[in-house]
């Protein structure tokens, strides 16, 4: 009897620990900005969340190239109750989708995302639905516009209830024939997917610092330089494509920690995927802050300052300078981000050969084994002359990637993210950024981000690549190699 | 009334057994449908019968046990009687067990033997894949479309991940290995389940009676992301399967210029040439 009581009770206490649902998902201050003077901070802080918002609260900047997810649709009958109106004149049109990826986010599931209501006015030609870019997201300077939030859609009766942003039902100033903008239920849906499936190991805020990653050798990848590993796009092409990151989380990496999502529909992966987007672009904007105000304004530059100067006129200081450039400042870096995210998408931005692979033959093999081993691409100065991935670099001391003239202060090779790798072990097969004849072409052809493994798309020509690629392919097979 | 709490206990317990014998059907408590391979209806025979014989065991025990203590209750009068044993009864309760277990164990034995005993696969079973447990997903190996699976990598191996698709309507076996800790092939609606252990290649086969998505789990705990562990078996037309195996292979030998020639779907699902 004693025993079951306690049973019970141990049960209550176990689902009190197990689901605290007070402790709200948040974004942390990246370690550069913490070194940032407080005051510095502050505003780094205040910045990111005027752009990028809270984890439960998301906020639309539209400039970035983000595909939100949009609806549209025009006011019906305001009313029945405070804040509720019905969506469309007819009885046949409610919302309906703007943007690529908006059917995604399942209508009744709008939730928080913004509406943004834009009186028709005389002399301006209405919107046109369809398809948009994510530029169009936001008012226009033509038109006089309110922003709500949406409490709840219902799609049978087509009643959307509106918040403001204390949450209290709205006033509603609008009239029948306004369109009505829906933002943000594509970003929306790729945040809880991204809570549930990813941020254990990636971190709320894509730090790559979740709770389980403390487990693994390969560090989760941590998004906020906007960097990663193994993209389709040329060396200069600093930022991955869409379908990047779509096959990444399809397939996994193989071999590290990073899992399949393979069953995950594919709308599912799509907006995780703006959301991970979107997250690297909030980390970058910190970046480029940070770059911005660490010279003068770290807690370091700050105490040095000191020595000829007052707190009080520091700080008057960097107000000026924050008042004066700030604006400008933040707009060139979304215009950046924009641009950088805008030319990954682009086709010609991927590396395609355009002579096809060459056929499998030993001829190609030893020729593929010859530049390996060869001086014109070192390869196996790395990658060791078998391919073990125990090349003379790796015990060296070398200069950090993408920081040439720059040691490292201990043996090895690092990536950007100042972790120790080790190149690849080719005689085991297994390759993370997939393998395809192409996947292996373009890890060639341009490098593999952030790690020192550089481009050789204009060391090689096309054929002397697919013949490296067909050497590279036949490692795990090659007896010699494999001999341990 | 207060003594009759006893004779109540005792036989309060086979009557809850009996009701949520009943209702457990309606009420989702059982298994995942009814079974969806041969073998599998062989497996839920077992069970069925094990539960018969243990349902009217416990009903029967109880039943008797709260008889006596009803009739104890009521017959004050006569005086106990004790015993210092008999050696029939016991004889009798020693033999009878022994017996059930014997014959349990005689019954089964075929459809052990069947599942675990390679030399008696049924006949035409064919290896069509090697799936390797790892933490926390299922990598599966097939051979090139025509070619029979080697023990070791070929270089025209097909490789995916967390999807199995075979064929239905033939019995088919896998190779199942672990890379790492002990995992579990669990397929609930084949009633599949076989440890994957560190160091053995074991062969599993299972046959499947209909086309369908049918979910793979793991059914050994083996760290932090077991729940992670989800896949799918795909059984599907012969034609269908030696399709899929083109697609793959067509998908794994991309080298950027030579177009795939695929069925469209495949390819859209890892989702990416097409739409450039
Ligand atoms: C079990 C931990 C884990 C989970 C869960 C996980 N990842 Fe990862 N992820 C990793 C690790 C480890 C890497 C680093 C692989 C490497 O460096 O080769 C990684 C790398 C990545 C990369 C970069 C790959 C590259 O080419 O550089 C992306 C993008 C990514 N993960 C997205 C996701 C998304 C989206 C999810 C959720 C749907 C997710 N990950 C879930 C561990 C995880
Ligand atoms: C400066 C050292 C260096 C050189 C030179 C180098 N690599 Fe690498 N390579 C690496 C490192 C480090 C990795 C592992 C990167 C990671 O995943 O973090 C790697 C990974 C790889 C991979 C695995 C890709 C995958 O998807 O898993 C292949 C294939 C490869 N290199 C081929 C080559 C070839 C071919 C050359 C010569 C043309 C070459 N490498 C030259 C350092 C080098
Ligand atoms: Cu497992």
């Amino acid at each position: 009897m004693n025993r079951s009581t306690c049973l019970i009770l141990l049960g209550a206490a176990l689902s009190l620990s197990g689901c605290d649902s007070s402790r709200a998902p948040s974004f942390q201050l990246s370690e550069q900005s913490q070194e940032l003077s407080g005051f510095a901070q502050e505003k780094v802080q205040g910045e990111l969340e005027a752009g990028f918002g809270t984890p439960s609260e998301l906020v639309v900047w539209p400039q970035l190239e983000v595909d939100f997810g949009q609806y549209t649709g025009t006011v019906g009958k305001i009313g029945p109750r405070p804040g509720t109106l019905k969506v469309g004149a007819s009885d046949s049109d409610g919302l309906s989708p703007a943007s690529t990826l908006a059917s995604i986010s399942r209508l009744g599931e709008l939730r928080g995302a913004a509406i943004v209501v834009s009186t028709a006015q005389p002399g301006v030609t209405p919107l046109e639905s369809g398809e948009s870019t994510a530029s169009d997201v936001g008012p226009d300077a033509t038109e006089k516009a309110d922003v709500y939030r949406v409490a709840s859609y219902d799609v049978e009766s087509r009643l959307l209830s509106v918040v403001n942003a204390a949450g209290t039902p709205a006033q509603l100033s609008m009239a029948e024939g306004d369109t009505v903008k829906i933002v943000g239920g594509v970003l929306q849906d790729g945040r809880n997917l991204y809570l549930r499936h990813c941020m254990h190991c990636h971190g709320v805020s894509g730090d790559g610092e979740g709770p389980t990653a403390q487990y693994f050798r390969v560090r989760p990848r941590d998004y906020r330089q906007g960097v990663i590993k193994f993209t389709s796009t040329k060396a200069t092409v600093p930022r991955p494509s869409r379908d990047d990151l779509f096959r990444i989380v399809k397939l996994g990496v193989p071999g590290t920690y990073m899992p399949s999502f393979m069953l995950l529909p594919d709308d599912e992966v799509k907006a995780i995927v703006e959301y991970v987007r979107w997250l690297a672009m909030r980390g970058e904007m910190e970046r480029k802050l940070n770059a911005w105000l660490s010279l003068d304004y770290s807690q370091a530059a700050v105490q040095d300052t000191l020595e000829n100067s007052s707190v009080a006129e520091i700080r008057a200081g960097f107000d000026e300078v924050w008042a004066d450039e700030s604006s400008g400042n933040i707009e060139r870096y979304g215009e950046e981000l924009q641009m950088d995210w805008q030319e990954a998408d682009k086709p010609e931005s991927v590396v395609n050969p355009i002579l096809p692979r060459t056929p499998v033959s030993s001829e190609s093999i030893k020729r593929g084994r010859d530049i390996f081993v060869g001086t014109k691409a070192k390869c196996a100065s790395c990658h060791g002359e078998t391919g073990r991935g125990n090349g003379p670099s790796t015990e060296g001391i070398n200069d950090l990637p993408g920081q040439p003239g720059v040691k490292a202060d201990k043996a090895g090779l690092f990536d950007i993210w100042g972790n120790i790798v080790k190149p690849r072990d080719l005689t085991t097969g297994v390759f993370r950024g997939g393998r395809r004849p192409i996947d292996i072409y373009r890890r060639v052809h341009s490098g593999i981000k952030g790690t020192p493994m550089q481009a050789f798309g204009t060391t090689l020509n096309e054929e002397e690549i697919w013949d490296v690629v067909n050497y590279v392919l036949s490692v795990p097979f090659n007896d010699s190699s494999n001999v341990h | 009334m207060v003594n009759k709490f006893w004779p109540l206990f005792f036989m309060f317990w086979p009557i809850l057994a009996i009701v949520s014998f009943v209702i457990a059907p309606s009420m989702d408590w059982w298994f995942p449908g009814p079974a969806m391979s041969k073998f599998g209806e062989q497996i839920d025979n077992l069970f069925y019968l094990i539960l018969v014989i243990v349902a009217v065991t416990f009903v029967g025990t109880h039943v008797a046990l709260g008889y006596v203590l009803w009739r104890g209750v009521d017959n004050r009068d006569t005086k106990a009687w004790f015993s210092h044993g008999s050696h029939n009864l016991e004889v009798l309760w020693s033999i009878a067990p022994a017996g059930i277990l014997m014959f349990i164990s005689l019954y089964q034995l075929d459809v052990w033997m069947q599942f675990r005993v390679k030399s008696h696969f049924p006949e035409g079973t064919t290896p069509i894949a090697e799936v390797t447990a790892r933490q926390f997903e299922w990598r599966i190996r097939y051979a090139a479309p025509g070619k029979k699976l080697m023990t070791t990598p070929q270089p025209d191996d097909l490789y995916t991940v967390n999807d199995l698709h075979v064929p239905f309507g033939r019995p088919v076996s896998i190779r199942l290995r672990t890379m790492d800790v002990q995992h579990s092939f669990f397929v609930p609606e084949l009633r599949v389940k076989q440890d994957a252990v560190p160091g053995t290649v074991i062969p599993v086969w299972f046959d499947t009676m209909r086309p369908g998505e049918y979910d793979l789990t793991c059914a050994e705990l083996c760290g932090w992301g077991h729940y992670k562990m989800r896949g799918r078996v795909v059984a599907e037309k012969e034609s269908g399967f030696q399709q899929y195996l083109l697609t793959l292979q067509a998908e794994q030998n991309f080298d950027g210029v030579t177009r795939p020639e695929h069925s469209g779907a495949q390819i859209a699902e890892y989702g990416i040439e097409d739409s450039q």
